[in-house]
């Protein structure tokens, strides 16, 4: 095979990979720290790119949409966290998932009505930019979608490691009733941790907008976010980037060979294979089941 | 399978008789009014009214699997789509008669939920709920990359049945043969509930693990679920695309199976009586709304959640629930006095 093609291969399905590890990280996430699989994630993917829209209707800098959705969505976490999600706490998982459903249609909905069915983009940071290995061009975007993943990916490892409250976050995460009788405030913890996870979501969801367009579907990204993240073990951060990575290099290459049908496929595929032959994923440990 | 799940029936078996003829007496008045009333509407309502009964089997079949068995499945719309394109190839490209071609596309789907089933036995709640959606995900793109069996994005059109060598293509007629397959199914699906596999379905939801320690074969019994409602959906999905004519992937998505898991919530889980009410009024529903279509999916959002949170056991547990308040109202007065 050509080194371009190759090259122009890789980039797009890490770049793609990308912003499946940040789907995944913010379903995680919560899933950590509340026990709850929010079935609306894929939604608030999208709803970050309506609101980085709407910012870059006000005429703003790209840097400022980008700060300004992330501080929005994190605003909007914190809301959901407070009036939705609270009550399904300890909810058995079919409560959550119908529940969390519904949020979900609920919030493409409201975002579907809000713009119409028009198709939108947002301007990609990198425009102006062309990157080219040998006499094949690569989408820059890509390589602003893997920047910006490995900086996010980066400060929440300091976040989670060096800090405070990352660390108390982790705490309510391993064991809520032992963080909560060594001080650690859990009912504030769960706000901020949904904060983060849609801070993450609207990240994706900007990043992914240049490429794919903005529509209200934007959500259907959820699956591959499963996926990854039980490629990764469900419990894993780090298992989740591998996951996504490994899903969008896959995906890419896959599409490449086989054709579309093959490129749309693989993430199922995956998913059935590795939860027959190895549920706990590629990075996760085993887990205890009470009966 | 009813030899194998020998449980300590307890003193119902006496009362059976006595709770039937009950329970037929409560069923005569509904019944005869769906009988006959119809004639008397026009055709839109014999329409909508089918649509409604075509629910009734889905959400039958699904509750038979979520409310009383206790397993999530988010891919109810891909057995229908199974049933309905299984249906509308046999009948349009093979020549099959309907009467064929439906219990087939219902079989189709039966067998494709013996292969869900199989990978669902290791999987439990969140896990179970993103292996059905994944499956709806993969039945939706084969659709779509199949052209020459389903017609692709564009879709594919059906036939009306003949009976007695004449086409049902009136509404009424159709309605009165989707009437007397979902009382069928309606009455199957009670009559399980009284087997005992149907008692082994609440015994697992229950506790898997006190469930197989009496001896109740636990794999079977869940794909036997997972089988049993995905043959309802497959036969709804072939009585489904007969009566609107025309299907395309779109049709059977996400959102269908969302309203087909809200029929069964809003109606009450694990209760047949339930699903009917459940899907012949969020079908009535959304037909008086028209004015607010595109509302639609907040309408059904905003109902799935206070339900959930108002009255988890349904709309049939708000019976119980307004008489035992009643009598309580009734001792406040009477204590007053």
């Amino acid at each position: 095979m050509e080194l371009g093609i190759f090259v122009q291969l890789l980039v797009a399905g890490l770049g793609i990979g990308s912003i499946y590890a940040l789907v995944a990280l913010g379903l995680v996430l919560a899933f950590k720290g509340t026990g709850v699989l929010n079935f609306a994630h894929g939604d608030l993917v999208a709803f970050g790119a309506y609101v980085a829209l709407f910012l870059s209707l006000l005429k703003l800098p790209y840097w400022q949409v980008l700060l300004g959705t992330l501080a929005i969505a994190a605003v909007f976490g914190v809301l959901l966290e407070r009036t939705l999600i609270r009550p399904l706490l300890n909810a058995p998982a079919f409560t959550v998932v119908v529940a969390t459903l519904a949020i979900g249609l609920m919030i493409k909905n409201a975002l579907r009505l809000s713009w119409q069915e028009n198709i939108a983009t947002l301007p990609s940071p990198l425009d102006g930019v062309t990157v080219r290995v040998g006499d094949v061009s690569v989408n820059p975007q890509y390589f602003w979608i893997i920047g910006c993943s490995i900086a996010i990916m980066i400060l929440l490892a300091v976040f989670f490691r060096r800090t405070l409250i990352g660390k108390a976050m982790k705490a309510v995460a391993q064991n809520r009733d032992a963080a909560r009788l060594m001080g650690v405030r859990v009912n504030r913890v769960f706000p901020l941790t949904f904060a983060v996870s849609t801070a993450v979501a609207a990240l994706a969801g900007v990043l992914i907008a240049p490429i794919t367009g903005i529509q209200s579907e934007m959500g259907s990204v959820i699956i591959k976010g499963f996926v990854a993240a039980i490629l990764g073990g469900f419990n894993s951060l780090p298992g989740c980037v591998v996951g996504g990575l490994v899903l969008g290099t896959l995906e890419t290459f896959g599409g490449a060979f086989f054709g579309g049908t093959f490129k749309d496929v693989t993430a199922f595929v995956l998913l059935i294979v590795v939860l027959l032959v190895r549920p706990n994923g590629i990075f996760g440990g085993a887990e205890a089941r009470r009966v | 399978m009813s030899d194998s799940a020998p449980i300590a029936v307890p003193a119902v078996s006496g009362a059976v008789p006595g709770k039937l003829a009950r329970g037929l007496r409560v069923a005569l008045l509904p019944i005869a009014i769906a009988v006959l009333l119809p004639p008397f509407l026009g055709s839109y309502y014999h329409f909508v009214a089918s649509l409604a009964l075509i629910n009734v089997i889905i959400a039958v079949g699904l509750n038979l699997l979520t409310g009383n068995a206790g397993q999530i499945s988010m891919c109810q719309a891909s057995f229908m789509a199974i049933g309905a394109y299984t249906t509308s190839y046999l009948t349009t490209k093979v020549g099959l008669s309907y009467w064929l071609a439906m219990p087939s596309g219902g079989l189709l789907a039966a067998l494709l939920g013996v292969a869900l089933g199989f990978p669902a036995l290791r999987f439990r709640g969140f896990y179970l709920a993103v292996v059905t959606l994944g499956f709806l995900e993969i039945t939706q793109i084969l659709v779509e990359q199949l052209p020459s069996i389903t017609g692709g994005v564009r879709g594919i059109s059906a036939s009306r049945p003949y009976l007695f060598g004449s086409k049902l293509s009136n509404d009424l007629a159709f309605y009165y043969v989707v009437f007397a397959i979902s009382l069928l199914g309606i009455w199957c699906a009670i009559s399980l509930l009284r087997s005992p596999t149907g008692r082994a379905f609440d015994a697992i939801r229950s506790s898997e693990a006190a469930a197989q320690s009496l001896g109740m074969p636990l794999a079977r019994t869940k794909i036997a679920a997972f089988v049993i409602a995905a043959f309802y959906a497959g036969i709804g999905g072939g009585l489904y695309a007969s009566l609107v004519g025309f299907i395309d992937p779109l049709e059977f998505g996400v959102w269908t199976s969302i309203r087909h898991v809200v029929f069964i919530v809003v109606g009450g889980l694990g209760s047949v009586v339930g699903s009917i009410v459940g899907a012949v009024a969020l079908t009535v529903l959304p037909e008086l709304l028209r004015g607010f279509k595109e509302y639609n999916e907040f309408v059904f959002g905003s109902l799935l959640l206070l339900v959930l949170v108002l009255m988890p056991t349904g709309l049939v547990g708000l019976g119980p629930r307004v008489r035992s308040w009643l009598r309580r109202r009734a001792d406040h007065m009477r204590d007053d006095k």
